[in-house]
């Protein structure tokens, strides 16, 4: 009988904060930091009491998966988030519905050569943001070293162990910056470079925000970030400085309405808000540190002297970058890079540090046979399995049971063809080792 | 338990079904159906082509490998680390304060994540201890790989061990100091006397030490390791959707390594030489003044040792600027503004679902042990572990199960969809609570003296006088403690919240921490947020105790029976 009670007790004392709401739920997914998602909240249900935003934070990379998972009605209202391949990827799986009325007619449709909105209405630029490395300033002095300027930088021996990145697979940032070097190196130079950083890399960690954050407190030195996660650190007072790297790229941070969309219109004054003056000064925040798309923002008094300049990184942009190529192999460039970086981590650091050893020793006593093992391990160890015009990257993915089985059967193949190519070098490791080691001056 | 006998059969029988539909859709069903998602094809016949694949890629078996070895480990370190200190308080019949005895229940109330993230702060190279030894050597946990999570994992639960331990020797403490009197040597009786009564409280310490850390998923992650079960399995929902087969699998052989470490505990436990059922209390040990000084030292030495753990997280919620400095630039109280000011939403979202969660946990822990307790006697521990063990399922597999079962149902009445809803996080974490319900209600059960309720039958005291008179004061402590653990259970089960959360505010405060300590300048939020929570945890340890101390003529026996081994 008591249990009886309790359960009725709770039953209705779970309906309690249900019942007595009055302001409509605004269901906002994002794959934005809680400072900037939790200023937007409070500035927005101020403005509009008769709505009430919430938040679900999940990795934009997982976007498809979450909103598709779910049936129309149980979705949230807007998705929000700085990947232009996520957008691409949601507007084609139909997964957003047209905005209308949103817009905001101050902010020009083109900035540099970058387009804002998408042309189709389907989601609307909102924001800017920029990659590069970040560091530490005072981690790199006490190990006397200097800050790297590109991309190609990081792979480079001194800044083995001090590097710190996040999984393509599970941050859209480090997604769009593996994308770009694959775009603008080439494929197999591309994934050479990616997984010669990854080598380097003290670790690999499960969100892009802990990147910034290990960072700032000086635990690692140096890594890959998109703009504003460095800029808030730096403008908050930490001893950070960043740089855009080349091959850089700029792109739009997209809000757009989810199709099946729980409270639409709840939707759409949400994104006129971010869209408004008063959404786009928030932009500016020690804390965010966004780069706004309204430029009468940029001639406000709030904006920090050495506040980055629109038009001076949008210059930079690479036009080359294809969204659309991005887009069709999101999934297979993410699972890649956890199957030859993340989950063979500790190998990859491993064969690295020998490698670095082995160089160093090689250019004080040059041998023509174990420059060319060295090489052979590089090429081994730091190459991608699967080819460029491989089906499974060409061919766009239907999230079938079928396909997933498929795509884990050639997990399966490149985990062990990996296992395979990282004991063959280790064997080759050992013989350049033992070939340098006669030479070796003694300690 | 006459007095439910005397009961008219039909409301039993409401109770069971209720409790059997719950189990049925919330456990039974979703988990059936995560069974044949593993199994089958598109088209829905049986096929075993998903574990060809699962045992083809040399990840997963290392997955496999390095998940049971990690919780093997820290099961084992934690034993190796409580054992000594155990057999130290049980030769010096030492008796820690209840306060502290208590606060061995700690690890179930704070996720462990908190000691790796203050750990990494501490001895990671970007302050304190990490940046003085740098030279030396790296010492940040984040770097030791697997050994890392195990040495976390154990200092963790290492109180609970030690706990667990203790109840199921303190009972025969005074016996073996008078056969040590008689001439028996410690270290026989040590061998002879502590470790077989010690055994049971060992293994049920260490199979809970084990079936959590192999369900960690924030641990491993802070760590920056994924090649574990949970991590893989989450990783994989995360990019491939539910219909993942092969995370199905996944949770499948978490469920399967779950059960069999249950079942071996189990049989230690249930074999043990003791029933969990001390003698009465003895008398105070005659210790010397250097001995207690000894005692005391010795305690307040672990406690400082786990403070000293935990600075790290205190210091990062009251420092300023801290980066690549040995102590914070400056210290503020803003994060605590910060956490109270945007963070109260969460938290009270938090009491209601974890709260919700309890009730229903103890509702169901009560009639489920009540249905035990009627059963014939040699089937009563079997049974209750039996139960226990059907339902010690991780966390990862369960909100993996749900995430397959509940899209497209909709709530009765109000038409949203189930899973857009905060519904499914109290449901899984009531199912992952009611191992912990199901004991805790026995031990109430035990609170209810018989003879009382039959003299008040006899002398024609109406039900509801019986209910209100004797059964909710005698009962009051027992539903209060399995309330409170499966409220803190719920509260730190951040591996099915991580998978299930349909909104952040609807996330348990875990999950809030666990996100702002990902952020550069939410960190210090978190960190605040992370202290007020252990902070109301001690406050409300500290009430029961009081609470308790103050009704202890009342609730003698209720006490005895809830927490039966505590010498206090």
């Amino acid at each position: 009988m008591r249990s009886l009670t309790c359960l009725f007790c709770a039953i209705i004392f779970a309906w309690l904060p249900v019942g007595g709401e009055a302001a409509e739920l605004v269901l906002v997914a994002s794959s934005f930091p809680k400072e900037i998602l939790s200023a937007y909240k409070r500035a927005f249900d101020e403005q509009s009491p008769e709505y009430r935003v919430e938040f679900v934070n999940f990795p934009a990379t997982n976007a498809i998966s979450y909103v598709r998972d779910r049936a129309p009605g149980a979705r949230p209202d807007v998705f929000w988030g700085s990947s232009p391949d996520t957008f691409s990827a949601l507007k084609r799986h139909g997964l957003l519905q047209a905005l209308e009325g949103t817009a905001n007619p101050d902010i020009p449709p083109v900035i540099g050569k970058l387009t804002i909105d998408d042309p189709e209405h389907a989601y609307r630029g909102q924001a800017l943001s920029g990659y590069g490395i970040m560091w530490n300033q005072r981690y790199l002095d006490a190990r006397g070293i200097h800050p790297p300027a590109t991309w190609s930088d990081l792979a480079r021996p001194e800044y083995f162990g001090h590097i710190v990145m996040s999984s393509a697979s599970r941050s859209s940032t480090t997604h769009l910056i593996v994308e770009s070097i694959l775009q603008g190196a080439g494929w197999e130079a591309g994934w050479e470079l990616i997984l010669r950083i990854a080598g380097n890399c003290a670790t690999i960690t499960e969100r892009s925000f802990d990147v910034p954050n290990s960072i700032t407190r000086g635990r690692f030195g140096l890594g890959p970030v998109v703009d504003f996660l460095a800029l808030s650190g730096k403008y908050s007072g930490y001893p950070v400085d960043f740089v855009y790297a080349w091959p850089s790229v700029v792109t739009p941070v997209g809000i757009g309405l989810i199709n099946g969309a729980r409270n639409p219109e709840g939707g759409k004054a949400f994104i006129a808000f971010t869209l408004s003056a008063a959404g786009q000064r928030l932009l500016l925040r020690p804390e965010i540190s966004r780069l706004p798309v309204l430029p009468e923002i940029y001639e406000s008094s709030e904006r920090p002297a050495d506040y980055p300049d629109l038009f001076d990184i949008t210059r930079s942009y690479l036009s080359a970058y294809a969204p659309d190529v991005s887009e069709s192999r999101y999934q297979m460039v993410g699972a890649l890079f956890d199957q030859t970086a993340t989950f063979r981590h500790k190998e990859l650091v491993e064969i690295t540090k020998t490698l670095h050893a082995l160089e160093a020793r090689l250019q004080r006593t040059p041998d023509a046979e174990t420059a060319r093992l060295l090489d052979k391990v590089r090429r081994l160890v730091y190459r991608v399995p699967v080819r460029e015009d491989d089906e499974l990257l060409i061919r766009k993915p239907r999230n079938s049971r079928e396909q997933i089985s498929a795509i884990a059967v050639r997990e399966a193949e490149w985990a062990r063809q990996s296992d395979d190519n990282l004991t063959t070098a280790r064997a080759w490791l050992a013989q350049a080792a033992q070939r340098l080691a006669p030479d070796r001056e003694p300690r | 338990m006459n007095l439910a006998n005397r009961r008219s059969p039909r409301r039993p029988w409401l109770a069971l079904t209720i409790l059997a539909a719950f189990l049925l859709a919330f456990f039974a069903l979703p988990v059936g159906r995560m069974f044949l998602a593993g199994f089958s094809d598109d088209e829905g016949h049986l096929a075993g082509k998903s574990i060809t694949v699962f045992l083809a890629n040399p990840l997963y078996a290392e997955s496999l490998f390095n998940s049971v070895s990690a919780a093997l480990g820290a099961a084992i370190l934690a034993a190796l680390a409580a054992l000594p200190v155990a057999v130290v308080l049980w030769r010096f019949r030492l008796q820690p304060p209840l306060i502290l005895e208590l606060f061995g229940f700690l690890p179930l109330f704070v996720p462990p994540f908190m000691l790796s993230l203050s750990l990494q702060t501490l001895l990671g190279r970007g302050g304190a201890l990490g940046m003085l030894l740098q030279p030396v050597g790296e010492i940040d946990p984040a770097m030791w790989g697997l050994p890392g999570l195990m040495v976390i994992e154990a200092i963790h639960y290492f109180p609970l061990v030690l706990m667990t331990l203790l109840f199921s020797t303190a009972g025969y403490a005074q016996q073996a100091h008078e056969a040590a009197r008689l001439g028996n040597s410690w270290f026989r009786l040590v061998t002879r006397v502590f470790l077989p009564l010690g055994l049971p409280g060992l293994a049920f310490g260490m199979a809970i030490t084990f079936l959590k850390t192999l369900d960690d998923l924030a641990t491993p992650l802070s760590l920056g390791l994924t090649n574990l079960l949970a991590p893989q399995a989450y990783f994989r929902v995360s990019t491939y959707g539910h219909m993942d087969p092969l995370s199905s699998l996944m949770a499948m052989a978490m469920i399967a390594i779950s059960v069999i470490v249950w079942a071996i505990s189990a049989g230690f436990i249930r074999h043990g030489a003791t029933q969990w059922e001390p003698p009465h209390r003895q008398t105070p040990p005659s210790l010397t003044t250097g001995q207690r000084r000894l005692g005391g030292l010795f305690l307040v030495s672990i406690a400082a040792f786990y403070a000293l753990c935990y600075s790290g997280m205190l210091l990062t919620s009251l420092a300023g600027i801290w980066s690549h400095t040995l102590l914070p630039e400056s210290y503020v109280l803003a994060h605590y503004a910060s956490a109270l000011e945007n963070e109260t939403g969460g938290l009270i979202n938090t009491l209601v679902y974890c709260g919700l969660a309890a009730l229903l946990d103890v509702a169901i822990g009560l009639a489920v042990a009540r249905a035990i307790d009627r059963s014939p006697p040699r089937w009563k521990k079997n049974l209750l572990w039996g139960a226990a063990a059907l339902l010690s399922i991780p966390g990862v597999a369960l909100a993996i199960a749900y995430l397959q079962f509940f899209p497209g149902m909709r709530l009765p009445l109000v038409g949203t969809p189930l899973d857009a809803t905060w519904f499914l996080l109290p449901m899984a974490f009531s199912v992952r609570g009611l191992p912990f319900a199901i004991q805790a209600g026995t031990f109430a059960l035990r609170s209810l003296p018989a003879p009382y309720l039959e003299a008040a039958l006899l002398s024609g005291a109406s039900r509801l006088a019986i209910i209100r008179r004797i059964i909710l004061p005698m009962m009051a402590f027992g539903l209060l403690i399995a309330f409170l653990i499966c409220f803190g259970i719920a509260a730190v089960d951040l591996s099915s919240a991580m998978l299930l959360i349909p909104s952040e505010t609807d996330a348990p405060v875990s999950y809030s921490i666990y996100l702002h300590m990902q952020t550069s300048t939410g960190r210090g939020t978190g960190a605040a947020l992370a202290v007020l929570t252990i902070a109301v945890v001690a406050l409300a340890m500290s009430a029961f105790v009081l609470a308790t101390r103050r009704r202890a003529p009342v609730l003698r026996q209720g006490e005895r029976a809830a927490f039966p081994d505590i010498p206090g």
